[in-house]
């Protein structure tokens, strides 16, 4: 204890000394034992197993001690630490247990990203290998999140050190106890429901510029681990013997998956990508490679594929039997000139669906997105037209950073929410455009079908048909059915807002994106703005799926993809009908107007 | 050895007349200037609106909206292009009223305007959208300019090139300031462009195929059937405009059908395939008197020639008819969109996606314009009950007008079918007994043998000489008979 006093009141003396960086006044070193025959120690605490206390030195050496051997203060320390570093009792065992290890004067931890499932009980063990505390937060989805936490941490002031740098702050979501130098801390916790990319940061003061990750909620988990990168400076016509050059970079690669991106060189370079793939049972594997130019895969340094020399995109396969559990996996890439790509990807026995290992899908040919994909730079990007899932009158919207919608003008809705690439206008822009394009990014949510809006006397009454316009006919099928008025474009990013009319009401829709796709917190706020009313019984119908569930939080999960917030009068109600689940939002008006905030985002 | 010469020049130069084009000698009386298209932009002309100020609107099939000035000059370095909408569906016409620049697109007829001035569009009011489309490239949608009622004319191509799967395919529709849609007049196939004449009579170009033997610009009364019956069973729809006519009967000729079809309207010029349009588009009238000798007369775009026709039309029986005569020719690309601006400028505007076209340019903007030299041309062909009144823009040499020798008619016409197009029928060369020259002798009357109603007339014109001597610019003149008059 003395130790942290010591430390403690060094802190604190030296805190209020402006200009002074946090390394200068925080390098505690590790503990020191008192071993009763006379040593001293200098270690931390990797693990307890029986009556040992696994000691790490500063120069990586560990081994065992056995409890007895250590002095009362030493062994209280330890009794402190197991009763830190325990499991909640309710907890029980976890599901997957993750390590993250920080590195020794890098200001880094080794895993930039992590995946765990939705809902399963996680059990992470940080490893401080540094000569510094560190500790461990993981945030609410969004980006920027993880730095509003460490500055309030950074609040905290003298009692930082105490309260292990962890702040009261809305966006937190869970943090682990500091861990002392060289010495481990163990964060239990049930990964959220709502997959998304959570932020997780060290919160000590000023480490959170650089010491920082991204914890991947999602049900599909990469099976890819530990995954590096070499890089190589040269120009081959063939794939080199990389043990006899000098490699110019190594890293972990950011994305966790197989990325070109981690390089900013585009010609005349080379990569071998290193780390371990989780095979989920025994059997024969298919592996795929398409790269420009040649590539190579090995598993368990067995060559699986190879796909060496200068050539265009061109796809290559190999398979291989394997065991249930972890295996080694390298892929050799190399660029001469021109294009560069890589893909990777594998089936597992029984699939036949290819499950992409690399950070970009395989390329499609004549669909791909090398056609004419539009962007949206600095502003909203409209693109009206034929677009499979909105119809023949659908307005497709590609905001600036990666979020898009696709509003069917026929019935009023939007139709479809997807991230990453906006649409390719290549089916529509050359020869005499025929038929329909779909989106060309991923994660595609489908809104509810039909109308948006309708009046329902009875729980039982199905959401009426009646109203909905078919794509071919002249007009909306009822008298006081819907019209479509038009949009209006706003702001900065010139966002448009839909207008129509249904019966005596107008209606504005104005979808708001929020964050970037890149960044977790990706979502549309979407503000109905309804006025004419009121209207008796009068229903908003926000989803319609096989399953709706509700969250602790009042979020609204629909199916596998989109989860609903809202901001509203009134509750929405969930019912089940013809076999579905619908979530409709009865409309409290306030004199003629009426109002419904929503907010979209992906699970 | 001179004279022989100069015949064999005047031979070979015949001939290539006979092709109906004479681009070098149309420069020396309405030159082009190409509008330089900066390198980011795929301008695919559909439409041409006039804006105030000095400044025009153009619509590409991308479904841009750009303004661009400095258009009426011949200096390319006075030119600004203003990205003032995008995003659109194909739009294939524009139309200027009352700060809001109206366009036609393939789902609706939008009206935009710039609220917050910044030369930009923000409001995009839908103003009707009451006409069906499926997905289908064909279903193209056509607009005017607002007619003197303030109404937007929309001409809706059918489905494919020879179906109607999407509810009033084949109709020309009203769009009323107050956005109401009214049905108008059935019997569209495949239009290429729409545009009113002087007195606000409303018609557009149909393209050669299924019950269209040869390309033509069509009347577009209310309540008339123009001749293409696929999209007939929409008038289950309305009654807008009465009962669905008779359907007409395949392979017979549109005169005869007129007989028995008291709706069915027939093309006001006919304009002979491979000679002189495969594929007219946009209509533009006159009404300036700055564009040459021609006022109140329809120049019509021609996407697969690379060129401008003209039309000028008479009623006769309270029929639309008229002759049509090579005007222009050598526009760089496909020409789709025709407008004439307060000064006179001539704006054509194209592309050759999806359809070839002469010009080779992938789209272009070209501004034609009249220098003041004025063309020996023929004005006018009017029908007479014995013949016909040919009338040029100068005074002819009275010795070549009054020998007959110096025309040539002949008179045919197609077959009027559900197939696609037709050959050239009932060919016959109607007699000319008699040419008289006027008083003014900037006329002849004609008497002639063997008119055929319903067939196209055509006349060349190889001997005639203008009292200065100079050969007609363009020699020929198609008129369609639909009529012949009593008086």
């Amino acid at each position: 204890m003395g130790i942290i006093k010591t430390l403690f009141l060094f802190f604190v003396l030296f805190v209020p000394v402006a200009g002074l960086s946090q390394d200068e006044i925080e390098d505690p070193g590790a503990r020191t034992w008192s071993h009763l025959d006379g040593r001293k120690i200098k270690a931390g605490i990797v693990d307890v197993i029986d009556k040992n206390v696994i000691l790490r030195a500063p120069n990586g050496k560990s081994g065992p001690v056995p409890l007895a051997k250590l002095s009362k203060e030493d062994q209280e320390y330890i009794g402190k630490w197991i009763k830190n570093n325990a499991a909640p009792e309710s907890f029980g065992e976890p599901d997957t247990i993750i390590e993250i290890t920080t590195l020794k004067g890098e200001m880094k931890y080794n895993k930039p990203v992590i995946t765990v499932y939705p809902g399963k009980k996680i059990k992470l063990i940080l490893r401080n290998q540094d000569d510094m505390h560190h500790n461990l937060a993981i945030t609410k989805p969004g980006k920027g999140k993880d730095m509003k936490v460490a500055q309030e941490a950074w609040k905290l002031g003298a009692d930082g050190f105490a309260k292990h740098w962890i702040p009261k702050h809305p966006d937190l979501l869970f943090a682990s106890r500091m861990a002392d130098p060289h010495s481990s801390a163990t964060l239990y916790f049930t990964a959220p429901k709502r997959t998304g990319k959570y932020p997780y940061v060290c919160t000590l003061p000023g480490h959170a510029q650089v010491m920082r990750g991204t914890m991947i909620v999602s049900k599909e988990i990469n099976p890819l681990s530990e995954l590096t990168f070499t890089l190589f400076k040269g120009s081959w016509k063939k794939i080199p013997d990389w043990n006899k050059i000098e490699p110019s970079a190594t890293d972990h690669v950011p994305s966790g998956k197989f990325d070109l991106s981690c390089t900013k060189e585009k010609d005349s370079f080379g990569i071998v990508f290193r780390g371990n793939i989780e095979v989920p049972k025994s059997g024969d594997y298919v592996f795929t490679v398409s790269s420009d130019d040649g590539s190579r895969l090995l598993i368990d340094r067995k060559i699986v594929i190879d796909h060496d020399g200068i050539h265009g995109d061109t796809p290559k396969s190999g398979k291989m039997k394997l065991e249930k559990g972890s295996h080694h996996i390298e892929v050799q890439y190399f660029e001469g000139g021109g294009g560069e790509s890589l893909y990777v990807g594998w089936k597992i026995p029984g699939s036949k669906k290819e499950i992409p290992l690399s950070v970009n899908r395989r390329s499609s040919g004549g669909n791909s997105p090398s056609g004419q994909l539009l962007v949206a730079e600095n502003e909203a990007r409209i693109y009206r037209n034929f677009i499979q899932g909105a119809g023949s009158r659908a307005i497709g919207v590609g905001y600036p950073d990666g979020l898009n919608l696709a509003y069917d003008a026929n019935n009023m809705r939007i139709a479809m929410l997807w991230l990453g690439d906006f649409i390719d206008a290549k089916r529509h822009w050359n020869g005499r455009g025929q038929g329909y394009q779909p989106p060309a990014g991923e994660s595609v949510i489908s809104g509810p079908p039909g109308v948006p809006f309708a009046t329902i006397n009875d729980s039982k009454e199905p959401w009426p048909d009646s109203l909905v316009r078919k794509e071919n006919a002249q007009l909306p099928p009822v008298k006081g059915g819907y019209v479509f008025n038009g949009y209006r474009l706003s702001g900065e990013e010139r966002i448009p807002a839909f207008r129509y009319t249904f019966g005596t009401l107008s209606i504005e829709d104005m979808p708001s994106p929020q964050g970037s796709f890149e960044s977790s917190d990706s979502s549309f706020k979407r503000t109905i703005k309804i006025k004419g009313g009121p209207v008796k019984n009068l229903y908003f119908r926000a989803a319609a799926g096989q399953s709706i569930e509700i969250t602790d939080d009042g979020t609204y999960l629909i199916d596998d993809s989109a989860a609903l917030n809202f901001k509203l009068d009134g509750k929405p109600v969930i019912r089940e009908i013809g076999g579905k689940k619908e979530l409709l939002i009865p409309i409290k008006f306030n004199n003629d107007s009426a109002l419904i905030e929503q907010t979209i985002s992906w699970q | 050895m001179k004279k022989i010469f100069s015949t064999l020049f005047i031979t070979i130069a015949l001939s290539s007349l006979s092709l109906s084009q004479n681009p070098k000698e149309e420069t020396d009386h309405y030159p082009i200037v190409e509008i330089p298209i900066p390198d980011n932009i795929v301008l695919e002309v559909g439409g041409i609106e006039v804006l105030p100020g000095k400044r025009i609107a153009v619509s590409s099939r991308r479904g841009d909206i750009y303004v661009v000035e400095g258009a009426y000059t011949d200096d390319p370095g006075d030119d600004k292009w203003i990205p003032w909408a995008t995003g659109l569906h194909e739009v294939l016409g524009l139309a200027w009223k009352d700060g809001w620049l109206y366009a036609t697109q393939r789902p609706e007829v939008t009206r935009m305007k710039d609220e917050d001035g910044d030369f930009r569009a923000d409001i995009f009011e839908s103003v009707s959208s009451a006409w069906g489309i499926n997905g289908d490239y064909h279903e193209y949608a056509f607009g005017s300019r607002h007619d003197p009622d303030g109404n937007i004319w929309v001409v809706l191509c059918l489905t494919g090139s020879g179906g109607a799967s999407s509810d009033f395919r084949g109709w020309c529709v009203r769009v009323t300031p107050d956005g109401k849609m009214l049905p108008t007049t059935s019997g569209i196939r495949s239009p290429g462009g729409i545009g009113q004449n002087h007195v606000g009579d409303m018609f557009y170009c149909d393209n050669q195929g299924l019950w269209n033997g040869t390309s033509s610009i069509k009347p577009l009364p209310v309540g008339g059937f123009v001749g293409n019956p696929i999209g007939n069973k929409y008038y289950e729809l309305t009654d807008a405009i009465g009962k669905r006519p008779q359907d007409p009967k395949s392979g017979s000729r549109i005169s005869s059908e007129r007989d028995k079809i008291p709706e069915l309207v027939p093309p006001a010029a006919m304009f002979p395939h491979g000679k002189l349009s495969n594929s007219p588009t946009g209509i533009a009238c006159d009404t300036t008197g700055k564009f040459g000798p021609f006022t109140n007369q329809l120049f019509v775009g021609e996407q697969t020639m690379s060129t401008v026709l003209r039309v000028a039309l008479e009623k006769v029986n309270g029929v639309y008819q008229g002759a049509a005569f090579p005007f222009r020719g050598r526009f760089k690309s496909g020409n789709v969109a025709v407008r004439l601006g307060p000064d006179g400028s001539m704006f054509v505007g194209g592309t050759d996606r999806g359809w070839g076209a002469r010009g080779g340019k992938r789209f272009a903007l070209e501004r034609c314009y009249f220098n003041g030299k004025e063309p020996f041309e023929v004005l006018q062909m009017k029908a007479k009950p014995d013949g016909f009144e040919v009338i040029f823009t100068e005074p002819i040499e009275a010795k070549s007008g009054s020998d007959i020798a110096s025309y040539k008619m002949d008179s045919y016409t197609y077959i009027y079918q559900s197939g696609y197009g037709s050959p050239v029928v009932d060919k016959s060369t109607p007699t000319i007994t008699s040419a008289s020259v006027s008083q003014d002798k900037k006329s002849v009357y004609l008497k002639i043998d063997g008119l055929v109603k319903g067939n196209v007339h055509e006349l060349n014109l190889p001997g005639i000489r203008s009292i200065e001597g100079k050969a007609l610019l363009h020699q020929v003149g198609y008129y369609t008979l639909n009529e012949i008059p009593e008086n």
